[in-house]
């Protein structure tokens, strides 16, 4: 079959980052990540015998028209469309335009988390043929050949369509990739990868996924649609494989090790860590983790491993609000991770969330004055978004708080959120002048400069992020 | 996977440490004394010659030898092998009054610091006056306070007391490195970097009972500027 797997671009030109959970402007880290679900499901078709080829739009500066007239070349006999909430409109927009020019002999597959969740709706637009629900790679393989074989697709596990009578049908749910080194290593050689460069030092990255599935339930979080709640990881020899090809083959030497939570088998850490020194991989990375799963020695075993920044969803500054969402977490627990991965020398960024359910002015002045306590390097101040797939969506329906049914709000610098106590605009209000207050204090400007920017060329690509990042702000 | 979360402060217990280097003449009397407010009572020993760990053993207290790098290196290994969430240093001269620990802990568990330090200036001391090197000990000691107030933008009385409560994950988290009793200062510096809450409570320091310093202020004085200065200009 020939297939196109497709990220089309915004309408408004804004660039959004589209990679399963996280759903964002550029602008809000100065980066576009390496697009690892469509390269890696890329791979994965063409290796069984597909052709195969990839558009990501936004990276490329790829137009409407460019995109349109490119697909009329390419004649896809099915387009995957990478989907998120805030770019729904236009990826169906996308999928109309591609129906349309091709005489409706196109199939379009949408993937994503909002697809996973809001399938009945989506497929009722009669320009989309097919929604994957949850991890696409497999489902994706299997529906093209299903299609082509022209068999019964309802035993393709993990889709939902529409059937010759109109009527919704979903199969039997796709089981989770169990052992994930049957995944193949993403083939970089699909895109361009000089589009994917690191906000401070301009250099090129690739996301590199290590590990999938959380156990955890945060009322406000989505990714579980996507890789579900029981936690799988590819082997260690895997990842050495991977990153030593990124190394020779594309020259790359910084990653993003991509995973709801890296840290949550500390021995699987500890070996892979044991695994790159010895390897003698010269590489620079950063990854995520809870702070619950943070102690000394594993801080110490990744930042000599190459690991320069760690990242920890501290969500909030008030105890309650953390018992709140489901966070599991406490404010001592925040405050040692920090300390300990900030006195193993690495930089720490924080992701902050305000406008939950229960906040209030006093609630958020809480968080930004715990925030400002910590030793932070970077910082993240986002509005609460009920995306769809959370516990906060289907509270914020029941409770009639949403401002708004338009997807394209639903954005992390704009509330969609109005409580009794404290409405969307004034978190938004609060939410600005706290990521004004954070980034202009000129001891925060000079310590980051200090700390990443080594040459002028440096100094040049960071000014020119900051246009892109005070709109987002 | 443990997915609870910790209980809160109240209840959280007491682990003692009792650094020693040749402490004979004083170390029962201060295990005794220590003895109802501890959960768990260890002596760490910087490799004591004289009967210190006999005695201690005697007294049927957890007796653990250290590297005997210096006291640093004691406070450090203490905070490992607590088992407990709160860790109070003692002094094992006799010098510290050991009913004043409940003093100490209650700002921890009532969630209102991390770190507390019985306070010489508040609470007063026999030993800071007595002659010249006192003299000099007490303003050096003075003018880092000053100093770390001013920098970390807090106030505190006394910040080189040994006789501290400590929260023992916020203790693991600074990654401590001294080996001497610099560590002492550093343990607030670093804590105070790093956003840790730090406080001090009036506790009265008595003249030690037996045994010598093994402090000696002509010749560490340098060590202690020195970190001081580190600290101030360190970017975390």
């Amino acid at each position: 079959m020939n297939i196109l797997i497709l990220n089309p671009p915004q309408r408004d030109n804004i660039i959004m980052v589209k990679e399963g959970r996280c759903m964002q402007r550029k602008g809000a880290w100065g980066y576009i990540m390496s697009p690892i679900t469509i390269v890696t499901m890329g791979t994965l078709l063409r290796n069984n015998g597909h052709i195969v080829t990839i558009k990501d739009c936004p990276a490329s500066g790829t137009s409407f028209s460019e995109m349109l007239a490119s697909i009329a070349l390419i004649a896809p006999d099915i387009v995957y469309i990478n989907t998120s909430t805030p770019t729904i409109d236009d990826d169906i927009y996308a999928a109309k335009c591609i129906k349309k020019q091709n005489n409706h002999s196109a199939i379009i597959v949408l993937f994503g988390i909002h697809p996973s969740c809001q399938y009945p709706t989506l497929l009722t637009e009669n320009c989309v043929d097919f929604c994957i629900i949850g991890e696409p790679e497999y489902t994706a393989l299997d529906l093209a050949a299903s299609i082509k074989l022209k068999s019964n697709l309802n035993s393709v596990a993990g889709i939902a369509f529409l059937d010759n009578s109109e009527k919704l049908v979903v199969t039997t749910a796709r089981e989770p990739i169990i052992n994930m080194d049957n995944l193949p290593m993403p083939d970089w050689s699909f895109i361009d990868t000089g589009n994917y460069r690191l906000p401070l030092n301009n250099e090129k990255f690739l996301l590199v996924n290590t590990n999938r599935g959380c156990p955890y339930r945060c009322t406000f979080c989505n990714a579980y649609v996507y890789y579900g709640r029981t936690p799988r990881r590819r082997s260690v020899a895997t990842i050495i494989q991977e990153l030593k090809n990124n190394v020779e083959l594309f020259g790359i030497t910084n990653f993003m090790f991509w995973a709801e939570e890296f840290i949550l088998d500390k021995k699987f850490v500890l070996e892979l860590c044991h695994a790159i020194i010895n390897a003698g991989l010269s590489i620079k990375w950063v990854c995520n983790s809870r702070v619950d799963a943070v102690d000394p020695e594993t801080m110490t075993a990744i930042r000599r491993a190459g690991c320069w920044n760690i990242a920890f969803g501290i969500e909030s500054g008030n105890q309650s609000i953390l018992n709140m969402i489901n966070k599991k977490i406490t404010l001592d627990q925040i405050r040692h991770a920090v300390s300990i991965a900030k006195n193993a020398g690495l930089q720490v960024t924080g992701h902050v969330i305000i406008g939950f359910p229960n906040e209030t002015r006093e609630t958020i002045s809480n968080t930004e004055q715990f925030v400002k306590s910590l030793a932070l390097d970077f910082v993240q101040y986002y509005c609460a978004i009920p995306y769809p797939g959370t516990q906060l969506y289907t509270d914020a329906i029941n409770n009639n708080w949403l401002t708004t049914t338009d997807w394209r709000q639903f954005e992390h610098n704009i509330s969609v959120l109005n409580y009794p106590q404290i409405k969307a605009k004034e978190i938004m209000k609060i939410r600005r002048q706290l990521m004004l207050k954070w980034y202009l204090s000129p001891k925060k400007v000079i310590n980051t400069l200090i700390n990443n920017i080594s040459q002028p060329s440096d100094l040049f690509a960071f000014i020119s992020k900051i246009p892109g990042f005070l709109r987002w702000i | 996977m443990d997915l609870t979360v910790k209980d809160s402060r109240i209840n959280w217990k007491v682990t003692v440490i009792v650094p020693t280097l040749d402490e004979e003449e004083t170390i029962a009397e201060v295990l005794e004394q220590v003895k109802p407010y501890a959960d768990e009572l260890i002596v760490i020993d910087g490799k004591s010659e004289d009967r210190t760990k006999l005695i201690a053993n005697e007294a049927g207290v957890k007796v653990v030898t250290d590297n005997g790098m210096g006291k640093g290196s004691a406070i450090r290994l203490g905070l490992q092998i607590a088992s407990n969430p709160i860790v109070v240093f003692i002094d094992a001269d006799g010098s510290h009054e050991a009913s004043d620990i409940p003093k100490l802990l209650a700002p921890i568990r009532q969630n209102q610091a991390d770190i507390v330090i019985g306070s010489r200036m508040t609470g007063g001391s026999d030993e800071l006056f007595y002659d010249a090197a006192e003299l000099i000990r007490l303003t050096g000691s003075m003018l880092i306070n000053l100093t770390i107030n001013y920098r970390w933008n807090v106030r505190l009385s006394d910040t080189q007391n040994g006789y501290r409560a400590v929260v023992r994950d916020a203790g693991l988290a600074l990654n401590m490195v001294e080996n001497s009793t610099t560590i002492e200062q550093e343990m607030v510096m670093k804590a105070l970097t790093c956003g840790y809450r730090v406080a001090n409570v009036p506790s009265h320091e008595y003249r030690r009972k037996g045994g010598k310093s093994k402090v000696i202020v002509s010749k560490v004085w340098v060590k202690y500027l020195l970190n001081v200065i580190r600290h101030l200009v360190r970017q975390t």
